[in-house]
């Protein structure tokens, strides 16, 4: 196949730079190394973080548009349901529904599950594939359970078994486990233990009248922030969570302890940063050598840069796919088991899920510019001083 | 009296100009082992030995099979149906993600992330909690703070 001449010298070029490369293997393997470690972490911890925030931002567009929470001294405390019908008055909300919800410390395992309830005649909508099991929710009884799936690998459980819950008083309580969530659930119910509200009611002790808090959905979603606004108005003991305002501190959360984590890496960083600036400081012997040689032969200035240039590219770009592959791997496949514990907070029970595809262009471009700019940067400035010198004095080693 | 080249070709087992042509040989009709008497007696045809591939096209190749697999290692779309029918069913708002004790349920429980949780400005560890809803709280504060115009009651000649 017969190539332009330019696209020809260009080849030629990096033939030379591949030889180059593997001639100096001892100098360019440990360059590369690093170079795909940088890479590898600093990639690991943006498709990570990036899956998060995608992740949390597709399941929470399904959540209620506002949260209402009593406060007293700071703290949240049960919220009267008359709250609930003042809420339902005004024109702006569609639905209020009280949650009740709590926790329950299992000091055994030390592990911490989240207890939550349900209205018997209120189900997911059919066919939502949430349960493992097809149950009829209105035929469960006030003494069966729904769990998420770490509960039950916590605990042993399989459906038909006892679950044991302590109320307020401290007296145990048995339960028939009746259906577990399914894993595509996972992240939202993976420690989840869902009984029927009056039950729920008796375990926390938590009075008729009252709910943990209260979720309300709008007729114009869009317009949450005004109405959060109006409504704290109305219940001057309350505060309005919004769910803008809450994908919005699940971004910033995820996006604080990332940068907790490469603060982390900032010794990986540094280490990068010193040599690259080694690299730029000057060119070793045997470059300057190799430069002065090309000079004395006849090459022009600009084709040794360009030479150079690919030298770098080369190493920059293998490390850039060695890196990046690295990454994808390690996030996608092994869902990020270096990263996940830094970057998803902490619990006893991490639920397992895979992080969405969310590896944007506009990420792999990123890496690929900080990683390769600076790189080749570092490799032309003392290539480009050591050019204009007179071969001669190059190849004595006087320059 | 041979030539440089000729002697160079003799140590590397060539033919040299004083031999006949080689023959093919790989398709003789003779039978099985022909092929190994022509090349003792140096009549084989010597094999045509393929041009090394260009080291820029090797490097390319490699780029390329590693973007492959890093394209391969992308995982499929979710389906994402089942858990906002949940989230949706229960009013769910917190991800399994971290646990709420230290802030929204017993701050006696200890964990081993809470150094780096209770601190001014740090994350915190229960997502519904006023860390993330400081702006949407802004507006009115349920207990003190600022008061501002809007926090002023209307009058009954007021706007």
């Amino acid at each position: 196949m017969k190539l332009p001449p330019r696209v020809e010298g260009h080849l030629a070029l990096v033939d030379r730079a591949v030889g180059s490369l593997l001639r100096g293997w001892a100098r360019a393997l440990p360059e590369v190394l690093v170079f795909t470690l940088v890479i590898f972490l600093c990639g690991s911890l943006l498709f990570t973080t990036d899956g998060l925030r995608l992740l949390a931002d597709q399941t929470l567009a399904a959540s209620p548009e506002l949260i209402v929470q009593r406060v007293i001294g700071g703290r949240a405390v049960p919220i009267p349901l008359t709250h609930a019908a003042r809420l339902s008055d005004h024109p702006a909300v569609r639905r209020v529904r009280p949650r009740v919800w709590g926790s329950f410390y299992d000091a055994t395992r030390q592990d911490t599950y989240t207890l939550m309830s349900y209205l018997p005649g209120e189900g997911p909508p059919p066919g939502a594939r949430i349960l493992e099991q097809t149950l009829r929710l209105d035929a469960l009884g006030a003494d069966e359970v729904l769990v998420g799936r770490g509960y039950a690998r916590e605990e042993g459980l399989r459906p038909g078994d006892e679950v044991i819950l302590t109320d307020s008083t401290g007296r145990p309580r048995i339960f028939r486990l009746a259906g577990l969530f399914t894993a595509a659930t996972d992240l939202w119910t993976h420690d989840l233990v869902l009984v029927q509200e009056p039950a729920l009611r008796e375990l926390l002790g938590l009075a008729p009248g009252e709910a943990s808090d209260l979720v309300v959905d709008l007729h114009a979603p869009e317009e949450q922030e005004a109405v959060a606004s109006r409504l704290a108005g109305l219940l001057p003991d309350c505060r309005v969570l919004t769910r803008d305002g809450l994908r919005r501190g699940y971004h910033s959360a995820f996006g604080w302890k990332s940068g907790a984590a490469m603060g982390i890496l900032a010794v990986l960083l540094l280490a990068f940063a010193t040599l690259v600036w080694s690299r730029a400081a000057g060119p070793s012997q045997q470059e300057s050598k190799e430069i002065g040689v090309l000079r004395a032969v006849g090459w022009q200035v600009r084709e040794v840069l360009l030479l150079q240039l690919w030298r770098g590219t080369l190493v920059a770009l293998l490390a850039y796919a060695l890196g990046v592959l690295g990454a994808f791997l390690h996030v996608f496949r092994f869902e990020a088991v270096l990263l996940r514990p830094l970057l998803a907070g902490w619990t006893s029970l991490y639920p397992r899920f895979d992080l969405p595809p969310s590896a944007p262009g506009g990420t792999l471009l990123l890496l690929l510019f900080c990683s390769w700019g600076p790189y080749v940067c570092a490799l032309l400035l003392p290539a480009w001083r050591t050019a204009l010198v007179d071969p001669e004095r190059v190849l004595r080693g006087l320059a | 009296m041979a030539t440089a080249g000729e002697q160079l070709r003799a140590r590397a087992g060539e033919p040299t100009g004083d031999l006949p042509p080689a023959r093919p040989a790989a398709d003789s009709p003779v039978g099985p082992g022909a092929r190994q008497v022509a090349q003792a007696a140096g009549l084989a045809r010597r094999p045509r030995r393929m041009r090394p591939p260009r080291p820029a096209w090797l490097f390319l190749g490699l780029l390329l099979l590693l973007a492959t697999g890093a394209w391969l290692s992308r995982p499929a779309p979710r389906d994402l149906a089942p858990a906002r029918a949940t989230v949706a069913w229960l009013g769910l708002t917190d991800l399994c993600l971290t646990t709420e004790s230290p802030a929204g349920r017993n701050p006696a429980l200890a964990e081993p992330a809470l150094p780096l949780q209770l601190v001014p400005g740090g994350p915190e560890p229960f997502a519904a909690l006023p860390f993330f809803a400081r702006e949407a709280t802004d507006a009115r504060p349920p207990h003190g703070g600022r008061i501002t115009p809007a926090h002023r009651p209307a009058t009954a000649g007021g706007r």
